[in-house]
């Protein structure tokens, strides 16, 4: 992902949203220390939630991307469908431009890359310098 | 020079020292919970919500104890169980347990509106990352007309 920021950062931002855990160690799908996936419980409050955000954001070197945090009624991600991870592209005009499929097998970078190539190109005025178009 | 110093006083203070990092979900709820050190954690010492502690004693013994979190969920076998042991194989999924390649199970489509959230930010202080509970959350609808907006939902495990 921070290869795309780093291509398409300057048309497009992009923005991590943090929502509720796919794997808590406590939760329905446990992972965590012996499988090699990162300990964490199921944040109860905004609070815990947002050390944990904290905890990934640096563990992953995720700077310089920005990161939105879901509120405890995992509101975003309920709008999204976006448990436990998915990409989404939003226009500029505000409506969904690209909906990835349900992670972990419908997570493509490659997808959205895609969809930020179509989109910038369909954004660009047809009075191109280089003169091209019929 | 500090790690050096707290690693000393737990030797000091008696009782094997803890490993610094947590490498199994037992060392972890036991750091966190076990308050007396007796290897297994009472409903009154994990303090949480009743369902996540039923959750944790797997087998009901009243206590959260070292075999109740051992293994992780399988997502071919369904439910968590006990890791496998050595030799023995993977149980292989059938056709219908596998999730499909292509799954397109979203509730928004192209040309739907974005649905608006206002959400907080995590700001970066050097190398502190906190979040800013005064901070005025930011809109997503506060981008329309500027830029295209990527979107990546996702948590750390």
């Amino acid at each position: 992902m921070k290869e795309l920021h780093a291509e398409y950062g300057d048309d497009v931002l992009f923005l991590v949203v943090y929502i509720h855990e796919a794997h808590a160690l406590d939760g329905a799908r446990p992972f965590g220390g012996e499988d090699g996936h990162p300990l964490v419980e199921e944040p109860q409050t905004s609070e815990e939630r947002g050390e944990v955000a904290a905890r990934c954001h640096s563990s992953l070197d995720m700077a310089p991307l920005r990161m939105l945090i879901d509120d405890m009624e995992n509101t975003a991600a309920t709008a999204y469908a976006a448990h436990p991870d998915r990409l989404y592209l939003v226009g500029r005009d505000g409506k969904i431009a690209y909906a990835g499929g349900r992670g972990p097998f419908g997570f493509s970078p490659e997808e959205l890359e895609t969809a930020i190539l179509d989109l910038l190109e369909a954004d660009r005025p047809d009075d191109r310098p280089d003169g091209g178009g019929e | 020079m500090m790690i050096e110093a707290v690693w000393l006083a737990l030797i000091l203070v008696g009782d094997a020292p803890e490993p610094e990092v947590p490498a199994t979900k037992w060392e972890f709820l036991a750091r966190k919970y076990d308050v007396d050190r007796d290897g297994r954690i009472t409903a009154e010492e994990y303090g949480r919500d009743a369902t996540t502690f039923a959750r944790l004693d797997r087998d009901s013994s009243g206590a959260i104890e070292p075999e109740d979190v051992v293994g992780s969920w399988n997502p071919r076998g369904g439910g968590a169980r006990p890791g496998r042991r050595e030799g023995e194989r993977p149980e292989r999924s059938t056709r219908a347990e596998r999730p499909a390649r292509t799954e397109r199970s979203s509730a928004l489509a192209i040309g739907d509106p974005a649905p608006e959230f206002a959400l907080n930010e995590m700001i970066a202080f050097g190398d502190a990352l906190t979040e800013l509970g005064a901070a005025k959350p930011v809109a997503l609808s506060s981008f329309r007309g500027d830029r295209p907006v990527a979107l990546i939902f996702g948590s750390y495990t």
